[in-house]
C-alpha cells in the first residue's frame, strides 16, 4: 500500500511546528527567577555562592556550594 | 562468502572480544573494589543517579541530588531505567550500574557490528580483523564498558552515517533522534542530514513529483532533531529554561568563546607535567588538535559527513572549554574510523598476522594503562 504523498509533508509541517517555536522558547522564553537568571543565563559567577537557587515549575532546585 | 555470512561470523567475533574484554576488566579490577565500583568515576555518579531517581532535587543523593544535572542528556539513563526495571524482575537486588555496563557493552557490540558495515561501504580496503581491534583495544575505548554515553552515541551516529551511505533517509533521520538525545553533539548530525537532503531537493527542482520530493526531504529534517526537542520541552515544563541543559554549564566552568583560541590558549599553557595528576590543558590542545587533523584527512579523502561530524565534535565543545577533551577525541567512533584508514596504510604490504598482533599488543598495553589509571580515579589524561 502506497502512502498519500502529502503524508510526509505533513508529518514534517507538524514536527516543524513543534521545534521552531521550542527553539524561540528556548532562546527568548526561559520562565525563571531571578537569581537563576543572573546566576545561569546571564553567567554573574561571582553571585550567590553557598545559596540555593529555586527553578519554578516543581520542587527543582539548585544549591550553588562552590 | 556472502556478505550477510561475513557480517553473522564479525557480529559472533565482536560479541566475544566484548565478552573477553569484559572478563579481563573485571579481572584487573579485583583491587579496586570489583568492576562496578572501578569503572564508576567521576560522571557515571550522574548517570546512576539520573537513571534510579531522574532528574529533579533529592536530599537522599547529596550533591548529585542538589547539583543541576540536566547537561547529562536522557536517553543512556532511560533506556538503564527501563532495563534496570525489567531485569529486577528476574533478578531483584541487580544493581543499576550493572545493568549501564550491559546496555554499554551491548551498545559497543552494536558499534563494532555497524562500523564494520560502514567501513565496507566507504572504504577501498576492508580488513574487519583490523577494525575490531581498533575498536575493541584503542586506549580510551574502555569508555565505552563504563556508564556513560559513549558506547550508545558511537553506536547511533555510526548508525546514522551508515543509513545515510545507503540512502535511507528516513532510518538516518530516527538514529540523528536519538543521538541528539544521548549527546549535545548528536544535534551536529542533524545539518549533515540536511544540506544532503536540501542538495537533492535543489537537483530534483525540476521533477515531476516535486511535491512528494519536498516532502520526502523535511521528513528527515524534522525528525533528526527531535530528540533535543523533546528533551528541551521537559526540561521547560519542569525548569522553565528549555536550554538549561547548556545554561548550568557554567557551574563546570564552562564559558562560549572561540574554540580555536581556548586550544591555542591551552597549547601555551605546556602544562604536560601535571598530566598525571591533574587535567593538562596542553594534552587536551593536542588531543584536539590530533582529531582536526583526522578530520581535515577524512574531508581530503571526500569523507565530507565524516569530516564535519568529526570537527563539530570537538569544537562545539572546545568553545567552552578543554574539559574531558580527550575523552571526545579517543572515544569518537569517527576518530576511531580515521585510526583504522591509518594503520590499514600502514599495514600496506607486511605480513598481517605479525602486523596485527603487534598492533594489538601495543594498543591493549596503552588501553591497560589508562584502564588502571581510571580505576584509580587519576584524571589527567580524561
Amino acid at each position: 500500500m502506497r502512502l498519500p504523498v502529502w503524508l510526509p509533508l505533513a508529518v514534517a509541517m507538524l514536527l516543524l511546528g513543534f521545534e521552531l517555536p521550542m527553539l524561540a522558547i528556548g532562546l527568548f522564553g526561559a520562565q525563571v527567577s531571578p537569581a537563576y537568571r543572573a546566576f545561569f543565563i546571564e553567567r554573574r559567577t561571582d553571585l550567590w555562592a553557598g545559596e540555593t537557587i529555586p527553578t519554578p515549575g516543581n520542587q527543582d532546585w539548585v544549591r550553588i556550594s562552590r | 562468502m556472502t556478505l550477510s555470512r561475513v557480517m553473522g561470523s564479525f557480529a559472533a567475533l565482536a560479541i566475544a572480544a566484548v565478552s573477553m574484554r569484559s572478563g579481563v576488566y573485571a579481572w584487573l579490577a579485583l583491587p579496586y573494589g570489583g568492576l562496578a565500583n572501578a569503572m564508576c568515576q567521576f560522571d557515571c555518579g550522574w548517570y546512576e543517579r539520573i537513571a534510579v531517581a531522574g532528574y529533579g532535587a533529592n536530599a537522599e543523593w547529596a550533591d548529585f541530588g542538589s547539583y543541576p544535572h540536566w547537561a547529562f542528556f536522557p536517553l543512556y539513563p532511560l533506556v538503564v531505567f527501563i532495563a534496570h526495571h525489567l531485569l529486577a524482575i528476574f533478578a531483584p537486588s541487580i544493581p543499576a550500574l550493572a545493568v549501564g555496563m550491559g546496555l554499554s557493552a551491548a551498545a559497543l557490540c552494536g558499534f563494532a557490528i555497524l562500523g564494520a558495515r560502514y567501513l565496507r561501504e566507504t572504504r577501498s580496503a576492508w580488513h574487519p580483523l583490523l577494525w575490531l581491534i581498533v575498536a575493541m583495544l584503542f586506549p580510551y575505548g574502555f569508555f565505552f564498558s563504563a556508564v556513560y554515553t559513549e558506547a550508545l552515541f558511537a553506536m547511533l551516529s555510526t548508525g546514522a552515517l551508515l543509513a545515510l551511505q545507503q540512502k535511507r533517509f528516513l532510518l538516518a533521520a530516527c538514529f540523528c533522534a536519538l543521538a541528539s538525545a544521548t549527546r549535545p553533539t548528536g544535534i551536529l548530525l542533524t545539518p549533515i542530514l540536511a544540506i544532503d537532503r536540501l542538495v537533492a531537493l535543489w537537483r530534483g527542482r525540476h521533477r515531476l513529483d516535486r511535491r512528494a520530493l519536498l516532502g520526502e526531504t523535511l521528513l528527515p529534517i524534522a525528525v533528526a532533531p527531535l530528540g533535543l526537542f523533546v528533551y528541551m520541552l521537559y526540561q521547560y515544563s519542569q525548569v522553565g529554561d528549555a536550554l538549561a541543559f547548556s545554561h548550568v554549564q557554567v557551574l563546570w566552568h564552562r564559558q562560549w568563546g572561540n574554540p580555536f583560541t581556548h586550544i591555542w590558549d591551552g597549547l601555551l599553557a605546556w602544562d604536560f607535567t601535571v598530566l598525571l595528576g591533574s587535567p593538562s590543558n596542553a594534552y587536551a590542545a593536542v588531543c584536539a588538535i590530533m582529531a582536526l587533523a583526522a578530520a581535515t584527512w577524512l574531508a581530503i579523502r571526500r569523507h565530507g559527513a565524516e569530516a564535519a561530524f568529526l570537527a563539530g565534535c570537538i569544537l562545539l565543545p572546545a568553545a567552552s572549554g578543554l574539559d574531558s577533551l580527550p575523552r571526545f577525541v579517543g572515544a569518537n567512533p569517527v576518530f576511531l574510523f580515521a585510526v583504522y584508514d591509518l594503520a590499514t596504510r600502514l599495514i600496506g604490504q607486511r605480513r598481517q598476522p605479525a602486523f596485527l598482533m603487534g598492533f594489538a599488543a601495543v594498543l591493549a598495553g596503552l588501553q591497560a594503562v589508562l584502564l588502571l589509571a581510571w580505576f584509580r580515579a587519576e584524571g589527567g589524561v580524561f
